[in-house]
């Protein structure tokens, strides 16, 4: 009787995530797998031709925009992760605090984050406009005479797009980062200011230990997104001036999309999985150093 | 289990009556899909010409699909590549050779062979050269042009210039002289910030000035780059003394957001395409404008041709209408009123490029007989199957001369050793 009941169940079970599981594998898992098989190939939607490792070794060994895209990406990370996660955090600790209005500080906050991408973009454009662009007006008014030509300047172009990325320290993140702000038990603030600790202290001892397994997922997350950035220099400056801002998946599109090399796309493809797949299973292992499970036995 | 099972079926009714389901074709007529991109401009022009066309051929059905055009190559690719492709399309010459190539279109020698109607010699000889490719001839062009200047003849004629036409038309019409126009034609206001530039030019225009400047880019197979060439590098030189010698052209900064437009009157000329005149006639309303050939350079004025083509689709299942579309397409009625009265592109008949309905109009573009002399100096761009293969690295050094961040030769050196790297490689 029981078991048939658990039969039926998992029947009805499985019925229900069947479009889920449709999805995924016609969707994900096909389509990658298709993407893995296409990266040993030549093609370009019309001949499909079996090249074995080409793809790879032209694109490690003599594709100077490949490590271009790569370095720009990577340096692109390197500041907007670290930035957005610290923006994130001090935001959400602000809104932590009880004060008259939090509800509408918080939702004032988060607004940014729901507008879409490419509205974004186009926002930001008029803001680094170097000629009537708020920031430079504000730079003039600063005193400074000539204020750089950010999307237009090799050298600030990215810069720039960095400070853009910050536009959306107040989005999802910070909802979590403040979700585990909550967390965190009252009385371990009240243990430690018996025992004479200030705000600081208290942050330092409290709150950011209890805040690691957090951090680390916003991290991980972070590095993963930011390796896949897109949107704003596809809006905004084409990859240019002069390639200083041609990022990882933007050359990958235009390899795909406007050259129609989709074997050497998929390669780039797995190149970036496999240097995503690289970086998080350091940082998982990395993790074991300074992320904090609350129960977990030390 | 009897509820879901109801609520599949109510689920499954719904679909049914709410899809869209194609209109039924009466027996004898041929449905034809064609696709092309455009504004909404271009769109009422297209379904006056395909209006007219099922007037003319009642039998025939045309369906026309307009996709936005950063969207169109790739539904056209993923179309080609499925099988599932338009009878006819349009498509755009840079990437003709590419999809010729490939195998996706139907060769029209045959229905050429066939047609009394359809005679190559009626046409311009660049015209019906652009639509073949490894010796066949597969596409009838449509929204042919040149590369001209538009300028604002009010702001010559406030400057106490001469017309630029006039100046044309003496021969006088000179690199020279159009230095000195767009040096007079800049005005810097009291705040230093510029209020109205003399000239736009566009990363194209290299081509131009390279071969005015007896200089070339490519081979004429395209196989090579030859830009580091005394005439080239003058041009390239010429071309970044423009905005930073005397500064007569905006930098990319200046003109971030489209600060400065022809339309809007601060710019005094621009190098455009013949698809560009309809827009200006819907914008410019506060002065008279009208266009005059490129400026001639020291080795002869040569400004650059280039259409779209207009294809049949290899596998489409009626071919003999999609014929009968093209050749409506490219008729002298069809291009007086996409090419006279619409002004879209530039003639490709022979016909209709001598007729006073061309030539003639009350609203400018008035100076149309600049048009046919296109056709007599005129040289088409060089584009193979690898063009997209080396542009973006063209791109990059000649952005970096035009901010000043590499010298003339430098930039041809450069562009030319790795563009000369990529057409040595196989394809990938």
């Amino acid at each position: 009787m029981r078991r048939g009941i658990e039969r039926r169940q998992a029947f009805w079970g499985f019925l229900f995530i069947t479009p889920w599981l449709a999805g995924f594998l016609l969707f994900t898992l096909g389509p990658m797998l298709a993407s893995l098989a296409l990266s040993f190939c030549r093609y370009d939607m019309a001949r499909l031709q079996f090249v074995g490792a080409a793809n790879y070794e032209r694109l490690l060994t003599r594709d100077p925009l490949f490590w271009r895209a790569l370095w720009n990406t990577a340096t692109y990370t390197l500041f907007a992760v670290p930035l957005g996660l610290t923006g994130s955090l001090l935001l959400a600790l602000l809104l932590n605090r009880n004060v008259r209005g939090l509800a509408l500080y918080r939702t004032l906050y988060y607004l940014p984050s729901l507008i879409p991408a490419v509205a974004t973009a186009l926002l930001w454009n008029w803001v680094f406009n170097a000629n009537f662009g708020i920031l430079n007006q504000a730079l003039r008014a600063a005193g400074m005479a000539r204020p750089p030509e950010w999307l237009q300047d090799p050298h600030w172009a990215l810069p720039a797009l960095i400070v853009m990325s910050l536009w959306g320290i107040g989005g999802g993140r910070m909802i979590i980062f403040l979700a585990g702000l909550q967390g965190i038990p009252q009385s371990y603030y009240e243990a430690a200011a018996i025992d004479g600790a200030g705000r600081w202290q208290k942050f330092r001892h409290v709150t950011l230990p209890m805040l690691t397994p957090i951090i680390f997922f916003n991290l991980v997350m972070g590095i993963i997104g930011s390796f896949q950035v897109f949107t704003a220099a596809y809006i905004m400056t084409g990859g240019g001036p002069a390639n200083a801002t041609l990022f990882y998946v933007l050359y990958l599109f235009r390899q795909a999309f406007e050259q129609l090399r989709m074997g050497y796309a998929s390669a780039m493809a797995w190149v970036l999985f496999l240097i995503l797949l690289g970086f998080t299973a350091i940082q998982f292992r990395q993790a074991r150093r300074w992320v904090y499970y609350e129960g977990e036995p030390q | 289990m009897k509820w879901a099972l109801g609520l599949l079926f109510v689920t499954a009714a719904a679909l049914w009556l709410f899809t869209a389901r194609p209109e039924p074709v009466p027996p004898g007529v041929t449905v034809l899909r064609y696709m092309a991109w455009g504004n909404p401009e271009q769109l009422a022009a297209e379904q006056e010409l395909i209006d007219e066309f099922t007037r003319r051929h009642p039998a025939i059905r045309v369906k026309l699909t307009l996709v936005p055009g950063s969207a169109y190559y790739q539904k056209l690719q993923v179309m080609l590549a499925s099988g599932t492709a338009p009878d006819v399309f349009r498509c755009d010459h840079y990437q003709f050779p590419a999809y010729a190539q490939r195998g996706y279109f139907l060769p029209l020698d045959e229905f050429v062979q066939r047609d009394p109607d359809f005679r190559y010699a009626d046409y311009f000889d660049q015209v019906i050269e652009e639509g073949r490719h490894a010796g066949r001839f597969y596409g009838v062009n449509t929204l042919f042009g040149a590369r001209v200047i538009y300028y604002n003849k009010d702001l010559f004629a406030r400057a106490g210039l001469t017309d630029p036409y006039v100046l044309y038309r003496r021969g006088e019409w000179t690199v020279e002289q159009f230095l000195d126009a767009a040096q007079r034609l800049t005005v810097t206001g009291h705040n230093g910030i510029v209020e109205q530039f003399g000239v736009l030019v566009h990363p194209l225009e290299v081509w131009t000035f390279a071969w005015g400047f007896g200089g070339e880019i490519l081979t004429p197979d395209g196989s090579r780059c030859v830009a580091d060439q005394p005439g080239t590098v003058q041009a390239l030189q010429f071309l970044r003394d423009l905005r930073h010698r005397w500064h007569v052209t905006p930098t990319p900064a200046e003109n971030a957001l489209s600060a400065y437009t022809f339309e809007s009157g601060r710019i005094a000329m621009v190098f455009d395409w013949a698809g560009a005149a309809p827009r200006y006639r819907q914008h410019i309303r506060n002065f008279d404008w009208d266009i005059v050939s490129i400026p001639s350079g020291p080795a002869g004025r040569h400004p650059m041709l280039k259409g779209n083509q207009l294809l049949i689709y290899r596998q489409t299942r009626a071919p003999e209408a999609a014929w009968q579309f093209l050749k409506f397409y490219v008729s002298r009625d069809a291009e007086a009123l996409l090419c006279g009265r619409l002004r879209r592109a530039m003639t490709t008949r022979r016909d209709l490029a001598a007729a006073e309905e061309y030539l003639r109009s009350d609203r400018p573009p008035r100076q149309n007989d600049v048009w046919i002399d296109q056709y007599a100096i005129g040289r088409p761009l060089p584009i193979t199957a690898r063009w997209s293969d080396w542009q973006a690295e063209w791109n990059r050094a000649f952005e970096l001369l035009m901010l000043n961040r590499l010298s003339p030769e430098e930039m041809a050196r450069e562009a030319a050793t790795r563009i000369n790297a990529i057409l040595a490689e196989e394809p990938y």
